[in-house]
């Protein structure tokens, strides 16, 4: 873990940059999708989210799932593409869980992503640190991180 | 779990009360960074409401609110109007509506029925008006007040009145809210409180909060809005949103045809001068016709303003309390919108009126203009 303008992030991760996704490759072609720790801050207490089916395919920046916050609905776009294989059914019960643990709460698991689409990601500490500098500082301009 | 990231620990929560502690809306937290989050619509937003806090919360209980005695669960646990309202040190929000004045629109103190609430409120409001030039209302609790204290309150620099009646009628009223386990209010008392204010704040600067959906009939309502109308006194028109786990969190939520019905026939009686015998209701009282020009409705539509939140205006008159996502999920159709509807809005509110079945043709305006109500929404230019 790395500590960045107050966030701890997992290092060992690929993010979306445009949506705070985190994406942990699992083996060549499969992976797991989540929030980081300031996408989910930002989007205020989750308190629903709805899961795609099983087996259904997405294109990278599709709508993957819909997040719903105390003052916010809107979809959760899939930082990859792939099928999906696996959703985390536990959220639906506990949606607070992505706010409170936002590594611990994988929401979905796709397979056959392509090496193309995570080379769009951003890994390694270096660039990770840099972007997320000013991730923290454009969403502080936005006014959507509290003081 | 919440999103926040200020630290509000160090104090037990029963060392946490009113004056030096407040609650604060969720929209209104985000508004002053105390919360993390978003709307799904970036808009102005910057009607701050406040709630006083006490251990022992609310001494009322009336059946649909989520602050009532006996709902189950801690008072510092219980949501209002079915959100969390974050607890502030009031020092700590005052020093942020000054960091924030610029945006900000109309503030508001909600009191609650408790023995502290006169003197705490007018605390607060001394500490707001003296650091900040944004109009502040206050949403009044009858039992704890008279003529002597509501004029303390302008001398505080509050600008304007509450009144939460929300059951519009004596009957309603009884059954919601005086014939109940502890802590029963009584209607004549809220009326003499309106009718205190009326003097002491004078014409449009008084607003009485009418609810749809607590058992009235939409005759009842229209009955209401007439009646303070005609004394010059706002009604803020409310939609029935059921708090879990108060004594109606069985009940249904006001269906949207009906809301947008009131909607309408509201703001054609209070702003269009349309007269209350064109109403024509059914044996139970629902509205069934409105007999009126169809290009006047059409023009109503296609405005939008009858159907924003009704709420204190801002200094310059424009919407200032707008209460976002107030009595709607996110996922749901707006019930009053704070922001002018346009477009698919518009459309959607056309759908659930259907004009066509409901308005015959009528004559024009009979209320001069300069008898009716100002925009109870504010004034939204063009």
């Amino acid at each position: 873990m790395i500590s960045v303008a107050g966030y701890e992030l997992d290092d060992g991760l690929a993010y979306d940059a445009e949506h705070n996704l985190w994406v942990q490759r699992l083996s060549a072609a499969v992976v797991r999708v989540g929030y980081d720790p300031l996408g989910a801050e930002a989007t205020g207490d989750i308190v629903a989210i709805s899961l795609p089916a099983v087996g259904s395919e997405v294109e990278s920046g599709a709508p993957l799932a819909t997040i719903e916050a105390a003052k916010f609905v809107g979809p959760l776009p899939a930082p990859v593409g792939g099928t999906v294989l696996a959703v985390n059914d536990a959220l639906v019960g506990l949606p607070g869980a992505i706010n409170a643990d936002p590594y611990g709460s994988w929401i979905v698991e796709l397979g056959g992503v392509s090496g193309e689409d995570m080379n769009g990601l951003v890994s390694g500490v270096e660039p990770v640190s840099r972007w997320f500098v000013d991730a923290v500082a454009r969403y502080r301009a936005q006014g959507v991180i509290a003081e | 779990m919440s999103a926040t990231t200020v630290d509000l620990a160090g104090l037990a929560a029963t060392d946490r009360h009113s004056p030096d502690w407040v609650r604060i809306s969720y929209a209104s937290a985000l508004a002053l960074r105390f919360q993390s989050g978003r709307f799904t619509r970036p808009f102005a937003f910057g009607g701050i409401n406040l709630l006083l806090s006490y251990d022992r919360g609310c001494l009322s209980d009336c059946g649909y609110c989520g602050l009532a005695r006996n709902r189950p669960g801690d008072y510092e646990e219980k949501s209002f109007i079915r959100v969390e309202w974050p607890l502030v040190e009031t020092d700590e929000l005052v020093r942020r509506l000054v960091r924030h004045e610029d945006k900000l629109a109309r503030l508001c103190i909600s009191m609650v029925t408790h023995g502290r609430a006169y003197p705490d409120t007018l605390d607060i409001a001394r500490r707001i008006t003296t650091s900040v030039a944004t109009p502040l209302s206050l949403l009044v609790a009858p039992p704890t007040l008279n003529e002597a204290r509501l004029q303390a309150f302008r001398d505080a620099g509050a600008d304007m009145i509450g009144i939460g009646l929300d059951a519009v009628t004596e009957d309603l009223f009884r059954s919601l809210r005086s014939d109940v386990p502890k802590g029963g209010l009584k209607w004549s008392q809220y009326w003499r409180i309106v009718d205190a204010a009326r003097a002491i704040f004078g014409p449009w600067k008084v607003n009485c909060h009418t609810l749809v959906g607590l058992g009235e009939s939409d005759a009842d309502l229209m009955a209401i809005f007439a009646r303070l109308l005609d004394r010059q006194i706002f009604s803020y028109l409310f939609c029935f949103n059921p708090e879990p786990d108060s004594r109606m969190g069985d009940l249904p939520k006001t269906p949207l045809e009906r809301w947008r019905r009131v909607q309408l026939a509201k703001f054609l009686l209070e702003e269009r001068g349309i007269a209350p015998e064109q109403f024509e209701y059914d044996d139970d009282g629902a509205l069934v016709r409105i007999n009126a020009p169809r290009e006047l409705i059409d023009s109503v539509l296609a405005d939008g303003h009858a159907f924003m939140t009704n709420g204190c205006p801002s200094s310059g008159g424009e919407p200032g309390c707008t209460r976002p996502m107030g009595s709607w999920r996110p996922t749901e159709a707006p019930r009053d919108f704070p922001w002018r509807p346009v477009g698919a809005e518009l459309d959607g509110i056309r759908r659930a009126l259907d004009l066509d079945g409901l308005v015959r043709p009528g004559p024009g305006p009979s209320r001069p203009p300069e008898l009716c109500a100002p925009p109870a929404a504010g004034r939204v230019s063009d």
